[in-house]
């Protein structure tokens, strides 16, 4: 009973601090920002809903860290396995919206389970690795194993459709990879396969909406109403709002709906419009800020287990950032990813939080409790 | 121990490194690319924002009214709803178009086709009627938008069409006066700010200015409205009669120089412009000209006596209708021994004409011609009004000396007529002929008016009072214009019969004639010139018959309407016994009775009810019905209606007196709303008694 206050209190006193802040001030100018966005959603109060998806974000955030993150090192492959279910049900009984199925519908909430995938991917490598300690680097048949198991997630992911969630599952993954090092003559075996899979799945691998997509990508001035619409107005609300935007709620882009899916994937551009060059340095930094605090976390970790769901967590915050934002400002194809903590949506929000609450979990144990 | 551990702190370290480069890389990538966006292509960006957000709408203000010399409204701007569509805002064009097809009266297919492009703004229908627009509105179709547009409207029809002219879809006046005074009624352009969502909706930020005070200048012609409508319905009756072509009427203040009427049947609705040949919309007493035959015969007579060449009574020779004059001949329709000059003029000979001009000369008759303004432009100020073709004398054959003596071998306008008629009336003076009364601005300052403009004397006031004597015998009876004739007043004036020239054969054709009266009443004291010319009249073409009684009805009602009392016998010209015999002042047929009285629907009204309209009880519009149009204005009228989906067809002017449907009862879709207007009060007698709303 002792031990068990004695617990609490130390770790209280280990919750990290600037990862709070940052993750708090992201919220906080996600909610902002929805507020201004909403006016443009028919007057939904979206940031309201948000607030909401906060809490209890904050309360998911709370339970992953009472448990030691070991506790996901022994069940990682399982856990894996359970995610990889979920998908496979995806596929058999999923909802379809808007030409994909990608959701499990639980009655008072529409699950998507490829976002798990995503912690189960980080968890499946850092378990992987942690096995392995292996001071050379890998070898393309080493990695067999991990590479079928995150593999089997991506076909399943693809076969919804969704191109956009299986690719920045394999980036997260690869990652993980590099950090841990790769053999010079796999990485040229990487390059080579690469090489041959995107004219073959271009040709037979992507939907046409998916294709529609890159070509609009290519050719963004020529195709003016068509499929590059949204980038382009995305681009215009960015350039419009020039060093300091133009203030709360006088985004004319966003307001007057010339952005679709402004909530959510294309949140950013509402952000750039208002605020400006100064807004997006200022969300870029807390991103840059939360991703350097979860590879110091990374740096700081007791075993390589929690060394690697630091580094998996910072790949996963930094290409949805890079390939978000890439996306609006028309670097990038569209291909529907979220910009964690600031777009509307459930699912999204909550996988952010349980990497986010691996993350504190890894930082208060750092050291033995006692 | 030390050293694996250590080796292994390095290699951590290496891939740690490797992987913030990564990271660092991927950030400076985005970093770089919003900098771009917002710091180096921002003005272009920006531009492109405001370009597709921010509107500024380009609009004018409503255009001015024109108006006759009383105030009748001609041509009114009213406000109407255009339709347009967002087709790419249309997920079923197929179904939409089957209910549109109906309300627009399209083809299904060509509408499918339309609502199913992929832009973002067509027009389905500019200035549709307030009806069509309701039932649009009804559908409530989220990708249909009703825009108000101002549209010109033209309440009296045909009235005076193509003196009018008409306007263009941007309002712009593409013919008539409403091209002439495109400058003065077209109202001021002014710039609205506004802002457009990405469905096109436009969102105003600022008021409107105050339109009252952009409005375009009210125009006020010299046209009245009544003598223009007997003018053209004369016209047309002759015209019927006698299976013309066309007909011409000019009526001129011979005082002023104001034109009272200008008319040409085929008469010409503006409002429906599109469904003319263009040909149609021409003001044909300006922009065509003819041989004007005898009548032409008055200013040689007049030139003469002016060069005390010949005096009333001087006898003319005219050798027994027949005269050689080198290898052709010419000759008179009844032959003559000896007539003295005014006869000549009341009988129309042409060798006595001949005669007449040979004693002035070639030279001096030109000069006379073109005194009276033959051969160059009134300067009215219409467009595509023609001089008219007059030879220099030098190059007349002796023939065609004697042909300009009787109006043969050179042309004029109805209008040049018209005013050379009005000058012999006016004391011999050649006043410019006009078509403006005033300009007003729309709070109602004068920014100008019209005044008689004086060109020159052309004959003495002496020639001018013994030409008019001459012309006074013509409708006698012994005269070639007997049905020109007016019981109460004194017609001073000339038949016309002329030959004209087959445009296949260019020769004189035995069959084709223009048959005119032109002259002036009273002829002791005129006040109007009238011309009447029928064009190619089948059976007969005598001037005097074809188109003398229309010249008759033209000038008893312009002399009721402008109410010109009949003069007293003793300052009447002595003509004859039979004048003598019938004036009397002011019998039932010429003054109690004219034509334009307001046609109130049938009965006429007896002296006890008169008034009732006015002072009938407003009735508020029953559900569904028509409401109590009667003592409103024209205009308070049109906005009644416009309220109620219709545009009236309006008779008449001043105040509605009567309409159909009555009051209450419903305006089937297919019914027109006739309205019927007539003045409270006016000068002219036939005003003092104005129909009641007795129509059923």
């Amino acid at each position: 009973m002792r031990s068990n206050t004695s617990k609490w209190r130390i770790l209280l006193r280990r919750i990290d601090w600037p990862l709070v802040v940052i993750v708090v001030a992201l919220a906080g100018i996600g909610i902002l920002n929805l507020s201004s966005a909403s006016q443009a959603s028919g007057g939904f109060n979206l940031h309201l809903t948000q607030t909401v998806w906060f809490l209890l974000g904050t309360g998911v955030v709370t339970v992953m860290c009472v448990f030691d993150y070991r506790v996901f090192e022994r069940w990682a492959y399982l856990l894996y396995g359970g995610v990889l279910l979920l998908l496979v049900g995806v596929l058999v009984v999923g909802t379809e919206l808007n030409g994909s199925q990608r959701w499990l519908n639980l009655g008072f909430f529409l699950m998507q389970p490829s976002e798990l995938l995503k912690i189960g991917v980080i968890l499946v490598a850092a378990r992987y690795f942690h096995d392995r300690e292996q001071a050379e680097p890998y070898r393309l048949r080493e990695l067999v194993l991990p590479f079928s198991l995150v593999g089997a997630g991506i076909f399943l992911v693809v076969q919804q459709p969704d191109l956009g969630t299986s690719l920045v599952i394999l980036i997260i993954f690869m990652t993980s990879v590099v950090f841990e090092g790769l053999h010079r003559s796999s990485i040229a075996a990487l390059g080579l396969a690469a090489l041959v899979a995107v004219p073959v799945g271009w040709t037979w691998g992507m939907h046409d909406y998916q294709r529609q997509r890159v070509k609009a990508f290519v050719n963004l001035t020529e195709d003016r109403y068509g499929a590059s619409w949204q980038v382009r107005q995305s681009v215009i609300a960015f350039g419009s709002g020039r060093v300091w935007g133009k203030g709360h709620g006088e985004g004319t882009q966003i307001q007057k709906g010339f952005v679709p899916e402004h909530e959510n994937d294309f949140i950013a551009s509402n952000w750039g419009e208002e605020h400006g060059f100064a807004g997006m340095v200022l969300l870029l930094g807390l991103y840059g800020a939360l991703i350097g605090r979860a590879l110091t976390i990374s740096r700081r970790a007791r075993d390589t287990f929690g060394a690697h769901i630091g580094v998996g967590v910072a790949a996963f915050i930094f290409w949805h950032v890079l390939v978000n934002i890439g996306m609006v400002t028309g670097l990038v194809p569209v291909v529907g990813l979220t910009l964690p903590l600031l777009s509307y949506g459930g699912s999204s929000l909550l996988t952010t939080f349980i990497a986010l609450g691996l993350l504190m979990n890894v930082s208060m144990r750092a050291r033995p409790l006692h | 121990m030390a050293d694996s551990d250590s080796q292994l702190q390095q290699t951590v370290r290496r891939r740690m490194t490797a992987v913030v480069v990564l990271l660092v890389a991927g950030f400076f990538v985005v970093v770089g690319r919003v900098y771009y966006l917002q710091t180096e292509r921002e003005d272009e960006l920006a531009e492109r924002s405001e370009n597709r957000t921010e509107r500024t709408l380009q609009l004018k203000a409503g255009r001015g009214s024109i108006l006759d010399r009383n105030g009748v409204e001609l041509a009114v701007t009213t406000d109407v709803p255009s339709i347009a569509a967002h087709p790419n805002q249309i997920d079923d064009p197929a179904a939409l178009a089957e209910s549109l097809a109906p309300i627009l009266e399209r083809d299904v297919q060509d509408l499918t086709d339309t609502l199913s492009s992929d832009r973002t703004f067509v027009w389905l229908q500019r200035k549709a009627t307030p009806a069509v627009g309701r039932k649009v509105a009804s559908l409530d179709h989220p990708a249909l938008e009703r825009i108000t547009e101002p549209k010109r409207y033209y309440p009296l029809g045909d009235r005076a069409g193509q003196l009018l002219g008409f306007t263009g879809v941007d309002n712009k006046g593409l013919e008539g006066v409403e091209r002439m005074m495109e400058s003065e009624l077209a109202g001021e352009s002014y710039t609205i700010r506004g802002t457009r969502d990405a469905r096109g909706h436009l969102i105003f930020n600022r008021g409107k200015p105050d339109l009252k005070k952009l409005e375009g200048n009210t125009v006020a012609l010299t046209i009245d409205e009544r003598i223009q409508r007997v003018a053209q319905s004369a016209l047309q009756e002759q015209v019927e009669k006698y299976d013309a072509k066309a007909g011409y009427a000019v009526v001129m203040d011979v005082n002023s120089g104001d034109i009272l009427a200008m008319a040409n049947t085929p008469s010409f609705d503006p409002n429906r412009f599109r469904t003319y040949d263009s040909k149609d919309w021409r003001l044909r007493p300006i922009t065509d000209t003819f041989e004007p035959g005898s009548v032409f015969k008055s200013f040689v007579v007049a030139a003469a006596l002016e060069e005390n060449a010949i005096s009333l009574a001087t006898p003319i020779d005219c050798e027994e209708g027949y005269l050689q004059i080198g290898s052709h001949g010419i000759r008179d329709t009844h032959s003559h021994d000896v007539l003295n000059a005014a006869e000549v003029v009341q009988k129309s000979s042409n060798i006595g004409a001949y005669k007449i001009a040979q004693r002035i000369g070639k030279k001096r008759l030109y000069q006379y011609i073109r005194a009276f303004g033959f051969g160059r432009r009134t300067g009215l100020g219409l467009r595509g009004e023609q001089p008219g073709l007059v030879r220099p004398p030098d190059g007349w054959a002796e023939v065609t000396f004697a042909n300009i003596a009787f109006g043969q071998g050179l042309t004029a306008t109805p209008l040049q007529v018209t005013r050379a008629m009005s000058a012999l009336a006016n004391d011999g003076l050649l006043l410019r002929p006009q078509i403006i009364k005033e300009v007003r601005t729309p709070s109602g300052r004068r920014v100008r008016r019209g005044s008689p403009t004086l060109q020159r004397r052309v004959v003495s006031e002496q020639t001018a009072e013994e030409v008019t004597r001459a012309l006074s015998l013509v409708p006698l009876e012994e005269g070639t214009g007997t049905e020109a004739a007016l019981s109460n007043y004194t017609v001073a004036g000339k038949t016309g019969t002329a030959q004209k020239v087959n445009p296949e054969t260019l020769r004189y054709d035995p069959d084709m004639w223009v048959a005119s009266f032109s002259g002036f009443v009273p002829a002791e004291k005129p006040e109007f010139a009238i011309s009447v010319m029928i064009d190619e009249p089948e059976e007969t073409h005598y001037g005097g018959v074809v188109a003398g009684p229309a010249f008759k009805e033209i000038a008893k009602n312009a002399l009721a309407a402008r109410g010109i009392p009949p003069m007293e016998q003793s300052e009447r010209y002595n003509l004859t016994k039979e004048q003598k015999e019938q004036a009397r002042w002011g019998t039932e047929e010429d003054v109690r009775e004219p034509t334009f009285r307001p046609p109130a629907g049938g009965q006429r009204p007896t002296a006890g009810n008169e008034g009732r309209g006015k002072s009938a009880p407003r009735e508020p519009a029953v559900d569904g019905g028509v409401p109590d149009f009667r003592g409103m204005t024209l205009k308070q009228a049109l906005t009644a209606a416009q309220k109620l989906g219709s545009l009236p067809q309006v008779e008449g002017w001043g105040r509605v007196v009567s309409q159909t449907p009555a009051p209450g009862r419903s305006l089937a879709e297919s019914d027109t709303l006739h309205l019927t207007l007539a003045p409270r009060t006016s000068a002219s007698p036939a005003s003092k008694q104005p129909a009641s709303g007795t129509a059923e």
